[in-house]
């Protein structure tokens, strides 16, 4: 039995797949790969696997993370070659490495960084500077039917504007996430102006050991907790 | 009349852009990206045959429907070839496309619809057939075919409705009439000649099975011959058929295991069109279904036929898939099994666990009206299979009637809610009553009279008929506590004044058009008042076309040759009123006509 955590792209092909959908793709790709994947127990077996935070419908991303449940102990080698040929273009295998800690990749992320191109500042000087330097940063938010105010700057760690680039470096997992797209309507509000972001791309995600963030596949990472 | 001018592309460019904005703003955009595994894209500077294979409806009732995946592999399989998808925009993106100007494109390469050689449409559905005037108009193509130019695509339409091709016959600019890969390949040949439309045409219209509505309008007489494969096992099927992303219809391998239907059930069309019946070897389908699961991944197989418990060799083929899902850690489903012991055996074996919903059909509730229809099932055999199936432990149970058939009358009505009390009464006695509830469900359909069947010169009962019989049987069913799905009616009356329609009636289906109806099969698109409308401004009376026809009367299709004899099907009309029953083909046959073919289950017993 093995654990196999693989990185890859999300690419311009495939932006428009929902999660669900890409779930969908990985595992028939293991099943023409003739891979051996872990089944759940019980009335409707589930290919074992576990993908971290979904990416929104339109973003491509340099950095997807899953984990892999195999019966046998393959090298992720094996896995790179078999997966990798059978993965749709648009879905790109990075890296493999067997995971021994036993947290599993949704757990684990903590940050992300988003790169996009962004609209409406033309004339607006040292933004990233007042994003960061401000106390709050109010947007509303949506969920179930209900509206309510909230506070996005506590979840942006880097913000940074170059012409009309963007860096953003936020919260993300479990214990928070920022959807960029949340902070241009935050920067809307508070320019009052229209400002969108588009080509969003997720560029890197990390995890984080003993408050160090680190590269998901980094050995630490992989064996500690 | 065009309703739609797409921007002008520019230069040489082909390639349709489509911003994100567009994308991001319309449900399930992955309808419109493609990219999928398995499907092909090929150099269009390089490959001189274009064809783009067209349904008239959205994506995922399109990439479920088996004959275009096997049309795209044997076009993609040439070298001199290439074929794409074009599929129905959802009306948001209909709406986004003209909006922004931009053509109907391919999912392939997203080429503009206009620049291929061939537009092929299947008919399966008449409620799509304002889709395909809308996709050509999206297209920048104009709808009818006397007004298109030079440059225009040719439009070519087959599938089941294609045999009653007259209400389109102003539209479409060649018909294939039977099944597609027995000809396909020399219509790529006159393609690729790269001859004007009307020399094409000419050289189209001399190959077996293509209708040239062109070369009647000049009054030739025209007998046109179905054409079918007469050998399916030698038949070429996707090796490699696409997968999709998102979740369609049938989200399965699709293992066809024959064509056709031995029942002849008098009210049915497939019966009668597809005839007559070949089976596939179980070598072969156990071979084609490893060969799709290895190249799609997917985790379940499913027969598709029109009533796979007439596949002669059931039993052996079961066995041999189960060893293959076992092996490969997949499910195995049986659909459309009949009412019968053996059926439930081998569902029994087919679903160890999961007891999911079980399906009769005997459409007609009483045993008199069912012999009119030459439905074989009796009341017996169907409580007798309720019962095995309930001690089973099965909980769940659909039935399917039709309402509106020749001679039915109140008491055939009150048939249906009477065999449905009885199921539940055997529930009570057999099933897990104390634990969970019988879940059952009667649906209905009414009766639409169609070309090439012994009904096809019947009435279509009246609206108010409808409505008064459909009541009757809900308020009984009420009384009875059990759950009822009707057809809307207004939908099931369009479907009867078109399915045998003609070349006049054309002129409405445009004009319906016209005031915005498409996606009529779809509730929340169907417009009758508009379709009546157009029937009014077009000077149609629609109960012309659902009344009865004369026996002697010329039927707009009769220059259609299905290989079944007209004479046949009056001799069945006769039984119908005799309340006699015919046999199978395989208990007899009553020499329809089809063994003409040479092939299937006509010569079944030479054989043996
Ligand atoms: S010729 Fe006989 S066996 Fe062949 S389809 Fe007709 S009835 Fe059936």
């Amino acid at each position: 039995m093995s654990i196999i955590r693989i990185k890859f792209i999300k690419g311009n092909e495939v932006k428009f797949i929902s999660h669900l959908d890409m779930m969908n793709t990985f595992q028939r790709a293991i099943r023409r790969a003739g891979l051996e994947s872990e089944y759940s127990k019980g009335f409707n077996p589930q290919m074992q696997m576990v993908f971290g935070a979904p990416l929104s419908l339109g973003f491509t991303s340099e950095a997807e993370y899953a984990d892999l449940s195999f019966v046998k102990d393959y090298e992720p080698e094996t896995i790179m070659e078999k997966l990798g040929a059978e993965l749709p273009s648009g879905l790109d295998l990075q890296e493999a490495a067997v995971r021994k800690s036993n947290k599993n990749i949704m757990a684990d992320i903590s940050f992300a960084e988003y790169t996009f191109v962004i609209k409406g500042l033309e004339d607006l000087n040292d933004v990233g500077k007042s994003i960061m330097d401000c106390d709050e940063l109010m947007v509303e938010k949506t969920r179930n039917g209900k509206t309510r105010k909230i506070n996005i700057k506590p979840l942006i760690l880097e913000f940074e504007t170059a012409g009309s680039k963007g860096r953003l470096l936020a919260v993300a997992g479990n214990s928070g996430n920022l959807n960029p797209r949340l902070l241009s309507e935050a920067m809307s509000i508070k320019y009052d102006r229209n400002i969108e972001f588009t080509d969003i791309n997720r560029s890197r995600q990390f995890v984080e050991r003993n408050g160090v963030k680190m590269n998901p596949l980094a050995k630490e990472a992989m064996e500690t907790k | 009349m065009q309703l739609f001018m797409p921007r002008c592309m520019e230069g040489n460019e082909m390639s349709v852009y489509i911003d994100d904005k567009i994308l991001l703003g319309v449900e399930k955009p992955a309808r419109y990206t493609g990219g999928e595994v398995n499907s092909i894209i090929k150099d269009h500077e390089t490959t001189p045959i274009k064809f783009a294979f067209c349904f008239p409806d959205v994506y995922e009732v399109a990439m479920s429907h088996l004959g275009g995946q096997i049309l795209y592999s044997i076009i993609n399989d040439r070298s001199d070839a290439l074929c794409e998808r074009i599929f129905a925009p959802w009306t948001d993106m209909e709406k986004a496309m003209r909006d922004t100007g931009i053509p109907l494109f391919s999912l392939e390469t997203k080429t503009s619809a206009r620049e291929f050689d061939c537009l092929g449409f299947t008919l399966q559905y008449e409620m799509s057939y304002t889709n395909i005037l809308n996709m050509l108009d999206l297209s920048g193509i104009k709808v009818r075919r006397q007004e298109r130019s030079q440059d225009d695509p040719l439009v070519c339409a087959g599938g089941p409705c294609a045999f009653n091709p007259e209400p389109l016959a102003d539209v479409v600019d060649f018909f294939l009439i039977g099944e597609g890969e027995e000809k396909i390949h020399s219509i790529l040949d006159v393609l690729g000649k790269k001859l004007g439309k009307e020399e094409s045409l000419r050289l189209l219209g001399n190959i077996e099975g293509i209708y040239v509505p062109a070369l009647r309008d000049e009054n030739r007489v025209l007998k046109v011959k179905k054409v079918i494969i007469k050998d399916l096992d030698t038949a070429p099927y996707p090796e490699k058929p696409i997968v999709p992303y998102i979740n369609i219809v049938h989200d399965r391998t699709m293992i066809e295991v024959f064509r056709g239907c031995i029942r002849g059930c008098r009210f049915c069309q497939a019966g009668f069109i597809y005839r007559p019946v070949r089976e596939k070897t179980p070598d072969l389908l156990v071979e084609e279904a490893g060969k799709k699961l290895d190249s799609t991944g997917y985790d379940d197989i499913s027969l598709a036929s029109l009533s796979t418990s007439d596949y002669s060799k059931l039993g052996e083929l079961t066995d041999r898939l189960l060893e293959l899902t076992n092996e490969k850690n997949t499910g195995l489903s049986l659909p459309s099994l009949r009412a019968d012991n053996f059926s439930m055996e081998l569902m029994d074996k087919v679903q160890k666990v999961r007891k999911s919903g079980l399906t009769f059909a005997p459409e007609a509730g009483t045993q008199r009206l069912r012999d009119v229809i030459n439905k074989n099932v009796t009341e017996e055999e169907m409580l007798k299979t309720a019962e095995i199936a309930f001690k089973g432990g099965w909980t769940t149970m659909k039935l399917y009637f039709m309402l509106g058939l020749p001679t039915e009358t109140l008491e055939d009505v009150k048939g249906i809610a009477d065999i449905a009390w009885k199921i539940k009464q055997v529930y009570r006695q057999h099933g897990n009553a104390s634990k969970k509830q019988l879940n059952l469900t009667v649906s209905t359909a009414f009766f639409v009279p169609k070309p090439f069947t012994p009904f096809q010169w019947e009435a279509q009962i009246t609206t108010e008929e409808m409505t008064k019989r459909q009541q009757y049987l809900f308020d009984l069913l009420k009384k009875a506590n059990i759950k009822y799905n009707w057809h809307d009616y207004k939908l099931s009356h369009l479907e009867g004044i078109i399915s045998r329609g003609d070349r006049k009636l054309g002129q409405a289906i445009i004009k319906a058009w016209e005031k915005g109806c498409r996606f009529d099969g779809w509730a929340e698109y169907f417009n009758y008042t508009k379709w009546m409308e157009a029937f009014d401004e077009c000077g149609i009376d629609p109960l012309e076309y659902t009344g009865e026809r004369k026996e002697s009367e010329d039927l707009p299709w009769d220059f259609i040759d299905i290989g079944v004899r007209k004479k046949f099907l009056l001799a069945e009309r006769k039984s119908a009123y005799e309340n006699a029953t015919s046999p199978n083909c395989r208990e007899e046959c009553l020499a329809c006509g089809a063994a003409c073919f040479g092939g299937g289950v006509c010569f079944e017993h030479n054989q043996n």
